[in-house]
């Protein structure tokens, strides 16, 4: 063995940028490369109940190696949570403990108090604030996430600031503050509080932020509704580092309040909101002095939009890199001026071009092409085509009406293309692998008329399964969460082999859980429907005998049938990229 | 300011203090010395491979330092080099572990990150055996050890 490889730091180093997959294999080397290896294994842990003996004696073995432990179904609590006691991560994400296992939870984070940085604690069981308490007590936390708590006891809440010094982030999910408590916090408090989300919070949680001098991020879903006056007081006195702000439902979108808002908020780096709110904020010249720092924003309810706040949004500001839920009208690009968000790297937007002005396709593919920062590309809500159903009235994106000269987009991961208008032609995705060599996600859908499947999307299918392994090596290895949903309609008897090699060959770890019984009793039988697509895992092995549970919709208006294959594995790339530019 | 390097082979190259001072090791020991004219020897480290840590550390010269925050989930990614560092990277495997023997040595942490990963490339998606075939390593495993290790990675999942 190279000298470099006998040292345990060195091979310690190796690991940390592999995955668990490749862990395991490593730990099949050699002897030292299993010492080195198998502490890696067992770094993070998810633990289901269920299994024969031998499964909780091999994690007590491993135990002490345990750092990010996730915890599933309540009674796999009162097997464990004496064997930790270096925990750095712990997640509680079964939804429904009882009370008496609430103590062993408390006990866990307890025993882990002088380690612990991470904490997320997501049950719906009654508002006891035991578990919530232990979590307060941590010195080292710096991450916390909380649902369904009550919280009654002042004293609570003075410890918390006391010794939670190092908090970076806060989320509170259905929490009450109730009237015993007062969150008046003299002095400042959360110093390292960047990033707070308050979601359905009831009580004067608008008082903590006053705390929190250095923050930077803020998140207000529903809850109790603020009032315009308490929020600006809070945002011009006291946390006047805010550059991200999403809100929701809270009481901020009156006519007039929000106005106000926005010229005394810190220029925003990200912002996210209703759309009529933030329509009126993109029109008016006054919060022009937003544009120059804006980097993401995102819009609800966009069908209240007419496309020409948007068009002025992508030629004002240089520094966006992410723009979603935007409606965009061919006619307002082609005579407004150019886009200058030439870092735009996600985009998702309903862009309409008027049927009789074809010529328009192009002057739209050549704007977008300027984009050469894009990652990933959307330019077909569901929502807004799901509502009529029109192949006419979108961009087309087809060779010859536009797309090739989206070459430009050398950095393409995700493409998403909506309603397909025809059928897709083996050039056309030729082209596609060739001009796009990042591609990892496709999504298409397509209106199944007369129940004939499109020739064409047999290309489509063969590009989304290359795609699909690629996709799977690539979130493997890098540990990202990606959401991704190809839509394969029709599948022979041959390419569900495909699938199923495919699938074996890059060991999918994963389960999706199906949502109709019936199509997993119909499918498991191994018979092949052609107008469906079936895709299964099974945790360990993808046996093409045992097969393929599917989760599919089936809309009420029109016969939409659709898979989806979620590879959930940690936090999306957008999100991390952006956690660094504050 | 120049500092000059001396390699095993006894050859020196003469590099801007700023360049040397990537390696923490070298810059430790500037600053015991204090501003010397004196080579600095580095016996660990040959001639050729200590030409490339050069080239390496005079293209990062102006990178931001960077900061160790141990609270952090210290497992990363591999698939992010960056293209100058891959074509640098581009050297048969005896020099690929001597650069990261030279990196650990001279505690160049950004480098020896880039080598680890380099080999965390290789390695991903290899049999064990195919492993061993790669890096020379013999397997000392007996048949049941081995066996021992498969039946327990099984239960081992992390999502």
């Amino acid at each position: 063995m190279e000298l470099a490889l006998s040292l345990p730091e060195i091979r310690g180093n190796i690991c940390r940028f592999l995955s668990l997959r490749d862990h395991k294999t490593c730990a099949l080397v050699s002897r030292v490369w299993a010492e080195s290896v198998i502490p890696w294994i067992w770094y993070s842990v998810i633990h289901h109940p269920g299994g024969p003996p031998e499964k909780l004696a091999v994690l007590h073995k491993h135990s002490a190696s345990v750092r990010v432990l996730k915890v599933g179904k309540h009674r796999t609590l009162i097997d464990i949570y004496e064997w930790f006691e270096n925990l750095q991560v712990l997640h509680f994400i079964y939804l429904n403990y009882q009370t008496e296992i609430l103590e062993y939870a408390a006990d866990l984070i307890r025993r882990n108090r002088f380690s612990l940085r991470r904490i997320h604690f997501h049950f719906s069981a009654n508002k006891d604030s035991a578990v919530f308490r232990e979590a307060l007590l941590c010195p080292l936390l710096k991450h916390l996430s909380f649902n369904n708590v009550a919280i009654q006891e002042q004293d609570l809440m003075e410890s918390f600031i006391k010794t939670c010094t190092r908090l970076t982030t806060l989320s509170l999910k259905n929490v009450t503050f109730e009237e015993t408590v007062h969150l008046m916090f003299s002095g400042q408090a959360f110093t390292n509080l960047e990033q707070v989300k308050m979601e359905y919070v009831r009580g004067p949680y608008l008082d903590i932020l006053r705390a929190c001098q250095n923050l930077k991020a803020l998140t207000i879903i529903k809850g109790d509704p603020v009032s315009a006056s308490s929020f600006l007081e809070v945002i011009t006195v006291h946390c006047r580092q805010l550059c991200v702000f999403s809100y929701s439902d809270c009481g901020l979108d009156n006519d007039g309040d929000f106005e106000k808002i926005a010229m005394a908020l810190p220029p925003m780096k990200r912002l996210q909101g209703s759309t009529k709110t933030i329509r009126d904020f993109i029109s008016s010249s006054v919060y022009s002095r937003h544009f120059e720092n804006l980097q993401a924003i995102q819009l609800h309810d966009f069908l209240l939009d007419d496309g020409t706040n948007s068009q002025m949004l992508l030629s004002s500001c240089p520094n966006l890199r992410s723009c979603v839920g935007v409606l965009l009208n061919a006619e307002d690009i082609e005579s407004g001026p150019p886009w200058v968000c030439q870092r735009l790297e996600h985009l998702e937007a309903q862009i309409m071009v008027h049927p009789e002005r074809e010529q328009l396709h192009l002057v739209v593919c050549r704007q977008l092409s300027q984009l050469k920062e894009l990652r990933i590309l959307r330019t077909d809500m569901e929502w807004w085509s799901f509502g009529t159903r029109s192949h006419t009235g979108i961009l087309s994106l087809r060779l010859g009406e536009g797309l090739e000269l989206l070459a430009s987009l050398s950095k393409l991961e995700y493409f998403n293309v909506g309603l397909l208008r025809e059928e897709w032609r083996s050039e056309e995705v030729e082209w596609m692998t060739q001009a796009w060599p990042n591609l990892v996600f496709i999504y298409y859908d397509f209106n199944e008329e007369d129940g004939v499947y499109p020739q064409g999307c047999k290309q489509m299918d063969s590009l989304g399964f290359k795609l699909l392994t690629e996709a799977y090596e690539w979130l493997s290895q890098t540990a990202l969460h990606f959401d991704f949903v190809t839509n394969q309609m029709y599948i022979q008897k041959y390419t569900l082999n495909v699938i199923v090699e495919t699938l074996q060959a890059t060991q999918l770890q994963n389960c999706y859980h199906c949502s109709n019984k019936d199509a997993q009793t119909t499918f498991s039988s191994g018979t092949i429907f052609p107008s469906f697509v079936s895709i299964a895992f099974n945790i360990k092995n993808i046996d093409p005998g045992s097969l393929w549970v599917c989760q599919w919709q089936e809309h009420q208006v029109h016969n939409r049938q659709e898979f989806a294959i979620r590879l959930a594995c940690g936090e999306s790339r957008l999100d991390d990229a952006n956690k660094t530019r504050y | 300011m120049t500092i000059t390097l001396t390699s095993l082979d006894n050859l020196e190259f003469k590099v801007d203090k700023d360049v040397a001072e990537r390696s923490v090791l070298i810059k430790n020991m500037i600053e015991d010395v204090g501003e010397s004219d004196s080579p600095i020897p580095l016996p660990n480290v040959t001639s050729a491979v200590l030409k490339k840590v050069i080239e390496y550390c005079e293209h990062h010269r102006h990178d931001p330092v960077p900061v160790q925050d141990e609270s952090d989930d210290p497992r990363k990614r591999s698939n992010d080099i960056e293209e100058w560092d891959m074509k640098f990277m581009q050297v048969d495997q005896e020099m690929l572990f001597e650069i990261i023997l030279a990196a650990n040595y001279l505690d160049i942490k950004p480098l020896l990150d880039v080598g680890c990963k380099t080999v965390a490339n290789i390695i991903k998606g290899k049999t064990p055996e195919e492993i061993r075939k790669v890096f020379n390593i013999v397997n000392d495993f007996t048949p049941e050890e081995e066996a021992q290790i498969r039946k327990e990675n099984e239960w081992a999942e992390d999502r």
